[in-house]
Protein backbone atom coordinates (compact mmCIF):
# COMPACT_ATOMS: atom_id res chain seq x y z
CA UNK A 1 0.00 0.00 0.00
CA UNK A 2 1.33 3.74 -0.87
CA UNK A 3 2.31 6.22 1.61
CA UNK A 4 2.88 9.98 2.55
CA UNK A 5 5.28 10.65 5.04
CA UNK A 6 5.19 13.42 7.69
CA UNK A 7 8.58 13.93 9.60
CA UNK A 8 9.31 16.31 12.46
CA UNK A 9 10.60 16.06 15.65
CA UNK A 10 8.07 18.76 17.42
CA UNK A 11 4.64 17.78 18.68
CA UNK A 12 2.88 20.66 17.67
CA UNK A 13 3.98 20.19 14.25
CA UNK A 14 3.75 16.38 13.68
CA UNK A 15 -0.20 17.64 14.45
CA UNK A 16 -0.13 19.80 11.55
CA UNK A 17 1.41 18.04 9.66
CA UNK A 18 -0.99 14.68 10.79
CA UNK A 19 -4.21 17.34 9.85
CA UNK A 20 -2.44 18.34 6.22
CA UNK A 21 -1.51 14.72 5.16
CA UNK A 22 -5.11 13.30 5.84
CA UNK A 23 -6.46 16.18 3.47
CA UNK A 24 -4.00 15.01 0.92
CA UNK A 25 -4.31 11.11 1.44
CA UNK A 26 -6.26 9.00 -1.28
CA UNK A 27 -6.09 5.79 0.53
CA UNK A 28 -2.49 6.08 1.67
CA UNK A 29 -0.96 5.11 4.64
CA UNK A 30 0.05 7.87 6.34
CA UNK A 31 3.86 7.12 8.43
CA UNK A 32 4.98 9.59 10.86
CA UNK A 33 9.09 9.37 11.14
CA UNK A 34 10.67 11.37 13.93
CA UNK A 35 13.47 10.94 16.59
CA UNK A 36 11.13 12.74 19.79
CA UNK A 37 8.84 10.25 22.27
CA UNK A 38 6.62 12.86 22.38
CA UNK A 39 6.24 13.57 18.96
CA UNK A 40 6.13 9.85 18.39
CA UNK A 41 2.86 10.04 20.76
CA UNK A 42 1.22 12.65 19.17
CA UNK A 43 1.37 10.80 16.00
CA UNK A 44 0.29 7.40 17.49
CA UNK A 45 -2.73 9.11 19.16
CA UNK A 46 -3.54 11.26 16.14
CA UNK A 47 -4.46 9.49 13.45
CA UNK A 48 -0.89 8.18 12.02
CA UNK A 49 -1.19 4.49 10.66
CA UNK A 50 2.59 3.98 11.68
CA UNK A 51 4.47 5.44 13.55
CA UNK A 52 8.88 5.20 13.68
CA UNK A 53 10.81 6.74 16.66
CA UNK A 54 14.59 6.71 15.18
CA UNK A 55 16.73 6.92 18.41
CA UNK A 56 20.61 7.04 18.50
CA UNK A 57 22.03 10.57 16.94
CA UNK A 58 22.56 13.65 18.55
CA UNK A 59 20.00 15.51 16.22
CA UNK A 60 17.36 15.40 14.06
CA UNK A 61 19.53 15.55 11.11
CA UNK A 62 21.49 12.75 11.74
CA UNK A 63 18.73 10.43 10.00
CA UNK A 64 18.75 12.07 7.16
CA UNK A 65 20.34 8.94 5.32
CA UNK A 66 18.06 6.24 7.27
CA UNK A 67 14.85 7.68 5.77
CA UNK A 68 16.53 8.38 2.34
CA UNK A 69 17.48 4.79 2.64
CA UNK A 70 13.71 3.79 3.59
CA UNK A 71 12.56 6.06 1.56
CA UNK A 72 14.19 4.23 -1.61
CA UNK A 73 12.89 1.18 -0.05
CA UNK A 74 9.13 2.41 0.77
CA UNK A 75 8.66 5.09 -2.53
CA UNK A 76 5.98 7.48 -0.74
CA UNK A 77 4.14 9.30 -2.86
CA UNK A 78 4.33 12.40 -0.48
CA UNK A 79 6.80 13.68 2.09
CA UNK A 80 5.66 16.51 4.36
CA UNK A 81 8.04 18.54 7.03
CA UNK A 82 7.46 21.75 8.88
CA UNK A 83 9.31 25.24 7.62
CA UNK A 84 11.46 25.42 10.63
CA UNK A 85 15.36 25.94 9.96
CA UNK A 86 15.54 22.03 10.44
CA UNK A 87 13.21 21.03 8.72
CA UNK A 88 14.25 22.65 5.99
CA UNK A 89 17.33 21.34 5.83
CA UNK A 90 16.11 18.15 6.48
CA UNK A 91 14.15 18.47 3.68
CA UNK A 92 16.44 20.29 0.85
CA UNK A 93 18.74 17.38 2.24
CA UNK A 94 16.45 14.34 1.79
CA UNK A 95 14.88 15.71 -1.99
CA UNK A 96 18.73 16.26 -2.78
CA UNK A 97 19.16 12.48 -2.33
CA UNK A 98 16.02 11.34 -3.88
CA UNK A 99 15.85 13.52 -6.60
CA UNK A 100 12.26 14.96 -5.63
CA UNK A 101 11.05 17.78 -6.31
CA UNK A 102 10.25 20.39 -3.06
CA UNK A 103 7.81 23.48 -2.33
CA UNK A 104 9.58 25.46 0.31
CA UNK A 105 6.59 27.31 2.90
CA UNK A 106 3.72 25.90 0.84
CA UNK A 107 0.36 27.91 1.94
CA UNK A 108 -1.85 25.87 -0.09
CA UNK A 109 -2.05 22.02 -1.06
CA UNK A 110 -4.09 19.85 -2.93
CA UNK A 111 -4.11 16.69 -4.60
CA UNK A 112 -6.42 16.16 -7.76
CA UNK A 113 -4.17 14.41 -10.97
CA UNK A 114 -0.88 15.82 -9.88
CA UNK A 115 0.03 17.75 -6.69
CA UNK A 116 -1.01 21.53 -6.77
CA UNK A 117 0.88 23.69 -4.38
CA UNK A 118 0.92 27.52 -3.71
CA UNK A 119 3.83 29.52 -2.53
CA UNK A 120 4.76 33.13 -2.15
CA UNK A 121 8.01 34.94 -4.12
CA UNK A 122 9.91 37.89 -3.83
CA UNK A 123 9.57 38.04 -0.56
CA UNK A 124 5.35 37.99 -0.28
CA UNK A 125 4.75 40.48 -3.85
CA UNK A 126 3.33 37.40 -5.88
CA UNK A 127 1.51 33.63 -5.48
CA UNK A 128 2.62 31.34 -7.63
CA UNK A 129 1.01 28.08 -8.71
CA UNK A 130 2.67 24.63 -9.55
CA UNK A 131 1.62 21.54 -10.27
CA UNK A 132 3.84 18.55 -9.65
CA UNK A 133 3.93 14.83 -10.81
CA UNK A 134 7.10 13.71 -10.03
CA UNK A 135 7.03 10.99 -6.70
CA UNK A 136 7.80 11.72 -4.46
CA UNK A 137 6.48 14.93 -3.76
CA UNK A 138 7.85 17.09 -1.25
CA UNK A 139 6.84 20.28 0.56
CA UNK A 140 7.35 21.89 3.93
CA UNK A 141 4.36 23.53 4.84
CA UNK A 142 4.10 26.78 6.06
CA UNK A 143 2.15 27.44 9.49
CA UNK A 144 -1.25 28.23 8.97
CA UNK A 145 -4.50 27.65 10.14
CA UNK A 146 -5.17 24.05 10.20
CA UNK A 147 -7.57 22.28 12.64
CA UNK A 148 -5.91 19.35 14.70
CA UNK A 149 -6.74 15.86 13.85
CA UNK A 150 -9.03 14.40 16.50
CA UNK A 151 -7.28 11.76 19.22
CA UNK A 152 -7.79 8.43 18.60
CA UNK A 153 -6.82 4.89 19.52
CA UNK A 154 -3.15 5.01 20.12
CA UNK A 155 -0.81 2.88 16.93
CA UNK A 156 2.10 1.12 18.50
CA UNK A 157 5.61 3.10 18.15
CA UNK A 158 8.37 1.19 16.41
CA UNK A 159 11.63 1.69 17.39
CA UNK A 160 14.46 2.63 14.64
CA UNK A 161 18.14 3.08 15.64
CA UNK A 162 20.62 5.18 14.17
CA UNK A 163 22.66 3.29 11.44
CA UNK A 164 25.36 5.45 10.84
CA UNK A 165 26.37 8.57 12.71
CA UNK A 166 27.52 11.86 10.93
CA UNK A 167 30.27 13.95 10.11
CA UNK A 168 29.04 16.75 12.10
CA UNK A 169 29.62 16.65 15.98
CA UNK A 170 26.97 18.96 18.03
CA UNK A 171 29.44 20.91 21.09
CA UNK A 172 26.51 22.51 22.65
CA UNK A 173 22.83 23.80 22.51
CA UNK A 174 21.66 26.99 24.10
CA UNK A 175 17.73 27.17 24.02
CA UNK A 176 16.68 30.89 23.40
CA UNK A 177 15.13 33.00 26.47
CA UNK A 178 12.43 34.36 25.17
CA UNK A 179 9.77 36.30 26.63
CA UNK A 180 8.04 37.15 23.60
CA UNK A 181 4.48 36.05 22.78
CA UNK A 182 3.93 37.29 19.43
CA UNK A 183 2.47 34.43 17.94
CA UNK A 184 -0.84 34.45 20.47
CA UNK A 185 -0.60 38.23 20.57
CA UNK A 186 -4.05 40.04 19.96
CA UNK A 187 -2.63 43.28 19.47
CA UNK A 188 1.34 43.95 17.97
CA UNK A 189 3.40 47.56 18.42
CA UNK A 190 5.85 46.59 15.82
CA UNK A 191 9.21 49.04 15.77
CA UNK A 192 10.94 49.77 12.84
CA UNK A 193 14.05 52.06 11.70
CA UNK A 194 12.28 55.16 12.17
CA UNK A 195 12.75 54.95 15.92
CA UNK A 196 16.25 56.93 16.17
CA UNK A 197 17.11 55.84 19.28
CA UNK A 198 17.52 52.06 21.22
CA UNK A 199 16.10 54.35 24.23
CA UNK A 200 12.83 55.33 22.10
CA UNK A 201 11.98 51.89 22.89
CA UNK A 202 10.27 52.88 25.49
CA UNK A 203 8.39 54.59 23.83
CA UNK A 204 7.03 51.81 22.00
CA UNK A 205 6.70 49.97 25.20
CA UNK A 206 4.70 52.60 26.79
CA UNK A 207 1.89 52.12 23.91
CA UNK A 208 1.96 48.12 23.90
CA UNK A 209 1.07 48.28 27.81
CA UNK A 210 -1.71 50.66 26.61
CA UNK A 211 -3.24 48.17 23.90
CA UNK A 212 -1.93 45.27 25.71
CA UNK A 213 0.04 44.74 23.04
CA UNK A 214 3.51 42.48 22.89
CA UNK A 215 6.54 44.39 20.95
CA UNK A 216 7.43 43.16 17.60
CA UNK A 217 10.52 44.64 15.33
CA UNK A 218 11.42 44.58 11.74
CA UNK A 219 14.59 42.68 10.72
CA UNK A 220 17.29 45.28 10.58
CA UNK A 221 16.05 46.68 13.90
CA UNK A 222 17.06 42.78 15.36
CA UNK A 223 19.95 42.19 13.15
CA UNK A 224 21.67 45.52 12.40
CA UNK A 225 20.61 47.01 15.03
CA UNK A 226 20.11 44.34 17.83
CA UNK A 227 18.16 46.39 19.98
CA UNK A 228 15.61 43.36 20.31
CA UNK A 229 16.30 39.52 19.99
CA UNK A 230 15.94 37.84 16.96
CA UNK A 231 12.68 36.04 18.09
CA UNK A 232 11.02 39.33 18.06
CA UNK A 233 11.47 40.32 14.18
CA UNK A 234 8.22 39.78 11.98
CA UNK A 235 8.66 38.93 8.14
CA UNK A 236 8.00 36.26 5.73
CA UNK A 237 11.56 35.34 6.85
CA UNK A 238 10.52 35.78 10.68
CA UNK A 239 7.73 35.32 12.92
CA UNK A 240 4.62 35.77 10.91
CA UNK A 241 1.44 36.02 13.69
CA UNK A 242 -2.01 37.19 12.79
CA UNK A 243 -2.94 39.91 15.70
CA UNK A 244 -6.03 41.70 15.43
CA UNK A 245 -3.81 45.07 15.24
CA UNK A 246 -1.01 45.49 13.85
CA UNK A 247 0.59 48.78 15.02
CA UNK A 248 4.00 49.90 13.12
CA UNK A 249 6.20 52.96 14.42
CA UNK A 250 8.49 54.07 11.71
CA UNK A 251 7.81 50.87 9.88
CA UNK A 252 8.36 52.22 6.17
CA UNK A 253 6.79 48.50 5.05
CA UNK A 254 9.21 47.02 3.27
CA UNK A 255 6.86 43.77 1.04
CA UNK A 256 9.44 41.04 3.07
CA UNK A 257 8.30 42.80 6.76
CA UNK A 258 4.88 43.50 5.44
CA UNK A 259 3.82 39.99 4.29
CA UNK A 260 4.36 38.26 7.89
CA UNK A 261 1.60 40.49 9.30
CA UNK A 262 -0.87 39.91 6.03
CA UNK A 263 -3.23 38.23 8.10
CA UNK A 264 -3.93 40.85 10.65
CA UNK A 265 -7.27 42.07 10.76
CA UNK A 266 -6.17 45.50 11.06
CA UNK A 267 -2.98 47.53 10.40
CA UNK A 268 -1.83 50.73 11.40
CA UNK A 269 1.25 53.04 11.14
CA UNK A 270 2.69 55.91 12.14
CA UNK A 271 4.97 57.25 9.09
CA UNK A 272 6.88 60.55 8.23
CA UNK A 273 7.59 59.57 4.94
CA UNK A 274 4.52 60.25 2.34
CA UNK A 275 6.16 57.96 -0.25
CA UNK A 276 6.53 54.55 2.18
CA UNK A 277 5.07 51.72 1.30
CA UNK A 278 3.29 51.56 4.81
CA UNK A 279 0.80 53.93 3.52
CA UNK A 280 -0.28 50.95 0.48
CA UNK A 281 -0.29 48.65 3.04
CA UNK A 282 -2.06 49.27 5.78
CA UNK A 283 -5.40 50.35 7.09
CA UNK A 284 -4.95 53.68 8.51
CA UNK A 285 -1.74 55.64 8.59
CA UNK A 286 -1.06 58.64 10.40
CA UNK A 287 1.85 60.83 8.43
CA UNK A 288 3.91 62.81 10.91
CA UNK A 289 6.11 62.35 13.48
CA UNK A 290 5.71 59.66 15.59
CA UNK A 291 7.18 61.29 18.47
CA UNK A 292 4.72 63.51 18.92
CA UNK A 293 1.76 61.19 17.31
CA UNK A 294 2.27 57.96 20.08
CA UNK A 295 2.29 60.62 23.79
CA UNK A 296 -1.25 61.78 21.78
CA UNK A 297 -2.73 58.15 20.97
CA UNK A 298 -1.83 56.98 24.67
CA UNK A 299 -3.29 60.10 26.10
CA UNK A 300 -6.17 59.52 23.91
CA UNK A 301 -6.01 55.86 24.58
CA UNK A 302 -6.52 56.28 28.54
CA UNK A 303 -9.19 58.62 28.78
CA UNK B 1 42.55 27.49 1.25
CA UNK B 2 40.03 27.39 -1.18
CA UNK B 3 36.87 29.13 -0.96
CA UNK B 4 33.83 28.84 -3.10
CA UNK B 5 30.80 31.69 -2.71
CA UNK B 6 27.66 31.15 -4.64
CA UNK B 7 25.38 33.78 -5.15
CA UNK B 8 21.94 34.18 -7.38
CA UNK B 9 21.82 37.21 -9.68
CA UNK B 10 17.94 37.92 -9.09
CA UNK B 11 15.71 40.47 -9.62
CA UNK B 12 15.65 43.69 -7.36
CA UNK B 13 11.88 42.89 -6.37
CA UNK B 14 11.60 46.63 -4.67
CA UNK B 15 11.19 47.68 -8.62
CA UNK B 16 8.50 44.78 -9.60
CA UNK B 17 5.22 46.41 -9.90
CA UNK B 18 1.81 44.28 -9.51
CA UNK B 19 -0.83 45.37 -11.55
CA UNK B 20 -3.59 46.10 -8.90
CA UNK B 21 -6.72 45.21 -11.18
CA UNK B 22 -5.38 42.11 -13.07
CA UNK B 23 -2.71 41.16 -10.70
CA UNK B 24 -0.04 41.00 -13.29
CA UNK B 25 3.34 41.06 -12.26
CA UNK B 26 5.24 43.74 -14.07
CA UNK B 27 9.19 43.15 -13.89
CA UNK B 28 9.93 45.10 -16.84
CA UNK B 29 11.87 48.08 -14.67
CA UNK B 30 13.50 45.56 -11.92
CA UNK B 31 17.33 45.34 -12.51
CA UNK B 32 19.39 42.58 -11.74
CA UNK B 33 21.77 42.26 -9.08
CA UNK B 34 23.76 39.89 -6.38
CA UNK B 35 20.85 38.54 -4.00
CA UNK B 36 21.66 40.18 -0.61
CA UNK B 37 21.75 37.21 1.51
CA UNK B 38 24.69 36.37 -0.58
CA UNK B 39 26.53 39.17 -0.27
CA UNK B 40 27.06 38.41 3.13
CA UNK B 41 28.45 34.90 2.00
CA UNK B 42 30.81 36.75 0.11
CA UNK B 43 32.00 38.87 2.66
CA UNK B 44 32.29 35.91 5.04
CA UNK B 45 34.48 34.38 2.51
CA UNK B 46 36.88 37.51 2.43
CA UNK B 47 36.75 37.52 6.11
CA UNK B 48 38.52 33.72 5.81
CA UNK B 49 40.39 34.46 3.38
CA UNK B 50 42.23 37.65 5.23
CA UNK B 51 42.48 35.72 8.25
CA UNK B 52 43.74 32.28 7.09
CA UNK B 53 44.88 33.11 3.32
CA UNK B 54 43.44 31.81 0.47
CA UNK B 55 41.84 32.04 -2.52
CA UNK B 56 37.50 33.40 -3.29
CA UNK B 57 35.74 31.82 -6.54
CA UNK B 58 32.22 33.29 -6.55
CA UNK B 59 30.25 31.03 -8.32
CA UNK B 60 26.64 31.19 -10.39
CA UNK B 61 24.68 29.64 -12.50
CA UNK B 62 21.75 31.22 -13.92
CA UNK B 63 19.65 33.00 -16.90
CA UNK B 64 21.98 34.63 -19.81
CA UNK B 65 21.81 38.24 -17.82
CA UNK B 66 24.06 36.29 -15.15
CA UNK B 67 26.79 37.00 -17.32
CA UNK B 68 26.74 40.73 -16.21
CA UNK B 69 27.34 39.81 -12.75
CA UNK B 70 31.23 39.22 -12.69
CA UNK B 71 32.38 42.55 -11.90
CA UNK B 72 29.93 43.11 -8.93
CA UNK B 73 31.46 40.15 -7.25
CA UNK B 74 34.66 40.86 -8.05
CA UNK B 75 34.58 44.25 -6.85
CA UNK B 76 33.70 42.48 -3.28
CA UNK B 77 36.68 41.09 -2.99
CA UNK B 78 36.33 37.39 -4.90
CA UNK B 79 39.19 36.57 -6.65
CA UNK B 80 38.11 34.66 -9.53
CA UNK B 81 34.60 34.31 -11.11
CA UNK B 82 32.84 31.66 -12.95
CA UNK B 83 29.30 31.36 -14.21
CA UNK B 84 26.96 29.32 -16.51
CA UNK B 85 24.35 31.41 -18.08
CA UNK B 86 22.07 30.14 -20.59
CA UNK B 87 18.67 29.83 -21.38
CA UNK B 88 18.30 26.43 -20.25
CA UNK B 89 18.86 27.66 -16.82
CA UNK B 90 16.47 31.29 -16.93
CA UNK B 91 13.69 28.99 -14.76
CA UNK B 92 15.87 26.65 -13.06
CA UNK B 93 14.18 25.56 -9.71
CA UNK B 94 16.58 24.55 -6.52
CA UNK B 95 17.22 21.05 -7.89
CA UNK B 96 18.47 22.50 -11.38
CA UNK B 97 20.50 25.44 -9.76
CA UNK B 98 21.95 22.61 -7.31
CA UNK B 99 22.71 20.21 -9.80
CA UNK B 100 24.42 22.97 -12.34
CA UNK B 101 26.87 24.28 -9.14
CA UNK B 102 27.57 21.22 -8.42
CA UNK B 103 28.77 20.11 -12.16
CA UNK B 104 30.53 23.55 -11.94
CA UNK B 105 32.14 22.69 -8.08
CA UNK B 106 33.50 19.41 -9.51
CA UNK B 107 35.39 20.96 -12.49
CA UNK B 108 36.83 24.03 -10.57
CA UNK B 109 38.03 20.87 -8.55
CA UNK B 110 39.31 20.33 -5.12
CA UNK B 111 37.90 23.32 -2.24
CA UNK B 112 37.85 23.41 1.63
CA UNK B 113 34.71 25.21 1.90
CA UNK B 114 31.48 26.51 -0.02
CA UNK B 115 29.39 29.18 1.79
CA UNK B 116 25.85 30.01 0.16
CA UNK B 117 23.17 32.80 1.61
CA UNK B 118 20.71 31.11 3.37
CA UNK B 119 18.17 32.07 0.93
CA UNK B 120 17.69 34.45 -2.22
CA UNK B 121 15.59 37.49 -2.62
CA UNK B 122 13.23 35.39 -5.36
CA UNK B 123 12.38 32.09 -4.22
CA UNK B 124 13.64 32.06 -1.08
CA UNK B 125 13.45 28.41 -0.97
CA UNK B 126 16.35 28.17 1.35
CA UNK B 127 17.13 24.61 -0.16
CA UNK B 128 20.09 25.20 -2.87
CA UNK B 129 22.69 25.03 -0.18
CA UNK B 130 21.90 22.29 1.54
CA UNK B 131 20.78 20.47 -1.86
CA UNK B 132 24.56 21.36 -3.04
CA UNK B 133 26.30 19.68 -0.23
CA UNK B 134 24.24 16.66 -0.54
CA UNK B 135 25.17 16.01 -4.21
CA UNK B 136 29.03 16.68 -3.03
CA UNK B 137 28.37 13.98 -0.26
CA UNK B 138 29.90 17.12 2.04
CA UNK B 139 28.68 17.98 5.74
CA UNK B 140 26.33 21.10 5.50
CA UNK B 141 25.66 23.38 8.20
CA UNK B 142 22.91 25.55 7.36
CA UNK B 143 21.82 29.20 9.52
CA UNK B 144 25.27 30.13 10.47
CA UNK B 145 25.66 33.19 12.30
CA UNK B 146 29.19 32.49 13.28
CA UNK B 147 31.65 30.78 12.32
CA UNK B 148 35.64 30.12 12.76
CA UNK B 149 38.15 28.32 10.94
CA UNK B 150 40.96 26.18 12.79
CA UNK B 151 43.00 23.70 11.05
CA UNK B 152 40.68 21.35 9.31
CA UNK B 153 38.07 22.15 11.39
CA UNK B 154 34.93 24.44 11.10
CA UNK B 155 33.18 25.66 14.22
CA UNK B 156 29.94 27.32 13.90
CA UNK B 157 27.04 28.33 15.44
CA UNK B 158 23.18 27.94 14.20
CA UNK B 159 20.68 30.06 14.67
CA UNK B 160 17.60 27.87 14.95
CA UNK B 161 14.06 29.08 16.23
CA UNK B 162 14.31 27.48 19.83
CA UNK B 163 17.87 28.03 20.20
CA UNK B 164 21.78 28.33 19.35
CA UNK B 165 23.36 25.25 18.19
CA UNK B 166 27.01 24.88 17.86
CA UNK B 167 28.47 22.06 15.99
CA UNK B 168 32.04 21.56 14.53
CA UNK B 169 32.42 19.73 11.37
CA UNK B 170 35.74 18.89 9.12
CA UNK B 171 36.49 20.37 6.35
CA UNK B 172 35.57 20.59 2.95
CA UNK B 173 32.09 21.62 4.01
CA UNK B 174 29.36 23.79 3.22
CA UNK B 175 27.41 26.17 5.26
CA UNK B 176 24.54 28.28 4.58
CA UNK B 177 24.46 32.09 6.21
CA UNK B 178 22.47 34.26 8.19
CA UNK B 179 22.50 37.79 6.98
CA UNK B 180 23.66 38.58 10.68
CA UNK B 181 26.80 36.83 10.49
CA UNK B 182 28.56 40.00 9.02
CA UNK B 183 28.00 43.35 7.60
CA UNK B 184 28.99 43.48 4.20
CA UNK B 185 31.25 46.05 3.41
CA UNK B 186 30.71 48.30 -0.07
CA UNK B 187 33.16 47.98 -2.21
CA UNK B 188 35.49 50.70 -2.54
CA UNK B 189 36.43 53.07 -6.02
CA UNK B 190 39.75 50.45 -6.07
CA UNK B 191 38.36 47.80 -5.01
CA UNK B 192 35.58 48.31 -8.43
CA UNK B 193 38.50 49.19 -10.42
CA UNK B 194 40.42 45.94 -10.35
CA UNK B 195 37.48 43.97 -10.34
CA UNK B 196 38.01 44.53 -14.05
CA UNK B 197 41.44 43.21 -14.24
CA UNK B 198 40.50 39.32 -12.33
CA UNK B 199 40.13 36.31 -14.18
CA UNK B 200 35.98 35.53 -14.96
CA UNK B 201 35.66 31.93 -16.58
CA UNK B 202 32.17 31.02 -18.44
CA UNK B 203 31.35 27.43 -17.90
CA UNK B 204 28.88 26.16 -20.58
CA UNK B 205 26.36 23.46 -19.80
CA UNK B 206 28.26 21.43 -22.79
CA UNK B 207 31.79 21.80 -21.18
CA UNK B 208 30.17 19.84 -18.26
CA UNK B 209 27.93 17.37 -19.61
CA UNK B 210 24.67 18.90 -18.20
CA UNK B 211 22.12 17.09 -20.15
CA UNK B 212 18.58 19.14 -20.79
CA UNK B 213 16.35 17.22 -18.73
CA UNK B 214 18.99 17.26 -15.82
CA UNK B 215 18.31 20.73 -15.30
CA UNK B 216 14.75 21.36 -16.07
CA UNK B 217 12.37 22.28 -13.28
CA UNK B 218 11.00 19.50 -11.37
CA UNK B 219 7.62 21.04 -11.16
CA UNK B 220 5.29 23.22 -13.48
CA UNK B 221 4.68 26.83 -13.18
CA UNK B 222 0.57 26.99 -13.69
CA UNK B 223 0.46 30.83 -12.52
CA UNK B 224 2.52 33.87 -11.25
CA UNK B 225 -0.17 36.62 -9.53
CA UNK B 226 0.53 39.54 -7.77
CA UNK B 227 -0.60 38.68 -4.19
CA UNK B 228 -3.65 41.15 -3.32
CA UNK B 229 -3.45 42.86 -0.17
CA UNK B 230 -6.88 44.17 0.32
CA UNK B 231 -6.17 47.14 2.60
CA UNK B 232 -8.37 50.44 3.07
CA UNK B 233 -5.24 52.81 2.74
CA UNK B 234 -6.80 55.77 4.32
CA UNK B 235 -3.78 58.61 5.37
CA UNK B 236 -4.77 60.71 8.19
CA UNK B 237 -2.75 64.17 8.89
CA UNK B 238 -2.73 67.05 11.26
CA UNK B 239 -3.77 67.80 15.01
CA UNK B 240 -6.68 65.69 15.33
CA UNK B 241 -4.96 62.55 13.86
CA UNK B 242 -4.06 60.61 16.61
CA UNK B 243 -7.69 61.21 18.67
CA UNK B 244 -9.33 60.14 15.16
CA UNK B 245 -7.13 56.92 15.17
CA UNK B 246 -8.59 56.04 18.40
CA UNK B 247 -12.00 56.57 17.66
CA UNK B 248 -11.45 54.43 14.92
CA UNK B 249 -9.84 51.48 17.23
CA UNK B 250 -12.57 51.71 19.30
CA UNK B 251 -15.34 51.35 16.95
CA UNK B 252 -13.64 48.39 15.48
CA UNK B 253 -13.88 46.71 19.07
CA UNK B 254 -9.88 46.46 18.93
CA UNK B 255 -9.49 48.75 22.43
Amino acid sequence: MSEIWIISEKQDVMQTLLAHAKALAKGELIVALTSEPAAAETASTRGADRVLLYQGGSRPEAYIKDWQALARERSPRAILLGAGRRAKEIAARLAAGLDAALISDCVKLEYKDAYYSERYLYGGLCLIQEKTEKIPFMATMAGGNIEAPPAQSAVPIEKKELSETEKITVSDFRPHQSATNLMEAKAIVCVGRGLARKEDLALAENLAKVLSAEIGCTRPVAEERQWLPEENYIGITGKTPSPDLYFGLGVSGQIQHISGVRDSKLIVAIEKNDSAPILKAADYTILGDLYEIVPQIIKALQM
Amino acid sequence: MKIITCYKWALDEEDIIIDKQSREVITGRAKYRISPYDRNALECGVRFAEANGGEIVALTVGGPETAGSTKDVLSRGANRAVYIACPELAAADSAATSRALAAAVNKIGDFDLIICGEGSSDNYAQQTGPRLAELLGVPVVSYVSKAEIEGNMLRAERKLEDGMEAVETPLPALITVLPDINEARIPSLKQILAAGRKPVDPFTIEDLNLPADMIKPLSARLSTQGAVTDRRCVVLQGDGAAIELVGILKSEGIC
